[in-house]
């Protein structure tokens, strides 16, 4: 994030340091971007919080696990909460009726509580949508989001299998660019 | 090992989803191992997927930092008694047993007090840091209302409810392009302007639906509304095709149809 008032580095030394401070201030800069994460794949509160206690406490628990050269801190802590609520939206009843909740969830997601807090970084958004079809923005949420196999998101999509892996590539290169452009 | 079209095929966007079987999983994973090229590729796909995670934050209900902190300490007080308890347990009974069991108990009373003193200092720049949240999210006031209206958007956009219809571009302007979100049900109407060509300052565009064969009124919009947003129109039933014209600012009650620059089918 470009306004941290502590940098990448100094932050990640501090983790690997097991200084506690790092963790609240992990806690404080983060807390919205990885509960929106999860309450976007296991959209019910409650969940939702205790899996943002779990992504805090293994992201400290597993941290000497994060290879600084693979990659960016924020994407490895999205990638711990991601798995641990797909992990739990696989475990649990959802599944059984959870074909058509998607959807139906992007809904509810505006209709209940605004408490959306905003990032800069993602006003290139309103870009990104404008350049997306929209069944490029449901095979993203799909596959990333829900927790959907390839074989899934052609069943819900009325694809063909062997297009599903095309399209996301697509998709997603449309965001890498987007993105590349935002760094420049 | 062709990497290139490896790349094109898109197993490495379904890998880094989660999305493949487990085999599917081992197989692109002992891959990427092999050819740090695709480390590469990997990573920047999880970096844009990550990025636009970040539209998505929200704030959480409660407040869980004390309840983190605790598991936190639990953690790392367990691991302390632990090889605490190493030292006490591998000694028999000798002075050494006395002395080791000695140095355990004043291990955790420091790490006691080595925690006290990391939670004062945590309130404090608690309280600092919670004065510059503060102060951002006052700068922030304006771009949140902009964000809660891409929230929105997202919604319609992936709402099977609304039937999304592209309107192409005419001889007027050929590159125009333009989608209309139409909810039968609801009547709700939004435009997206993707590509329109600036209209002269005394002019604005009108949307229309063509219902029952004749034109009917569905809205007016400007230029300066940015490529992205969806625009609220009027309701609209029935309808079988869209358009949309350049009007005199306010709109007219018919179309000019030389002035038409976009136009679709149901």
């Amino acid at each position: 994030m470009k306004q941290s008032i502590l940098s990448e580095e100094v932050l990640v030394d501090l983790l690997f340091k097991r200084e506690r401070q790092a963790i609240t201030y992990l806690y404080d800069h983060y807390k919205a971007a990885l509960y929106g994460v999860l309450y976007r794949i296991v959209p019910d509160e409650d969940e939702a919080l205790d899996l943002l206690q779990d992504t805090f406490v293994k992201i400290w628990k597993n941290f000497d696990q994060y290879d600084p050269t693979k990659g960016r801190l924020y994407t490895w802590m999205v990638n711990v909460a991601r798995n641990l609520a797909i992990d739990k939206l696989r475990s649990k009843d959802f599944n059984n009726n959870s074909k058509n909740q998607p959807i139906d969830n992007v809904v509810n997601v505006l209709d209940s509580s605004k408490n959306y807090s905003i990032n800069p970084d993602t006003i290139g958004l309103k870009e990104m949508m404008a350049k997306l079809s929209p069944e490029q923005i449901s095979i993203i949420d799909l596959l990333y989001y829900q927790g959907y196999t390839q074989v899934e998101v052609a069943e819900e999509l009325n694809i063909p299998l062997g297009t599903v892996k095309t399209r996301a590539r697509l998709a997603i290169s449309i965001l890498r660019k987007e993105f590349d452009k935002e760094k420049v | 090992m062709n990497l290139k079209d490896y790349k094109s095929s898109g197993i490495l966007e379904l890998y880094v989803s989660g999305a493949l079987s487990p085999e599917e999983h081992a197989e692109v994973e002992s891959l990427i191992s092999k050819y740090p090229e695709l480390a590469v590729e990997v990573e920047e796909i999880e970096n844009a997927l990550a990025n636009f995670s970040l539209a998505f934050s929200k704030e959480p209900p409660r407040d869980i930092k004390e309840n983190i902190l605790a598991e936190i300490d639990i953690l790392e007080k367990d691991s302390a008694s632990q090889e605490a308890k190493v030292v006490a347990l591998s000694s028999t009974s000798s002075p050494l047993v006395k002395y080791s069991v000695a140095a355990s108990v004043a291990l955790l009373l420091l790490g006691n007090f080595y925690f006290y003193n990391q939670w004062r200092s945590t309130e404090k720049q608690l309280a600092g840091l919670v004065n510059q949240n503060y102060k951002l999210a006052q700068n922030y006031d304006l771009i949140k209302a902009t964000y809660e209206k891409t929230q929105h958007d997202f919604t319609i956009a992936t709402a099977n409810s609304f039937k999304q219809i592209e309107m192409q571009g005419l001889p007027l302007y050929p590159s125009g392009k333009a989608r209309v979100f139409w909810n039968e049900k609801s009547q709700e109407t939004y435009v997206l302007a993707v590509d329109l060509p600036k209209p002269e300052y005394n002019k604005q565009f009108q949307l229309w639906a063509i219902v029952d064969g004749k034109p009917v009124d569905a809205g007016v919009f400007d230029f300066e509304n940015k490529s992205g947003e969806l625009l609220k129109m009027n309701n609209i039933t029935g309808a079988q095709a869209f358009a949309v014209t350049i009007e005199p600012k306010g709109g007219s009650i018919n179309p000019s149809m030389d002035q038409m620059v976009v136009f679709s089918k149901i």
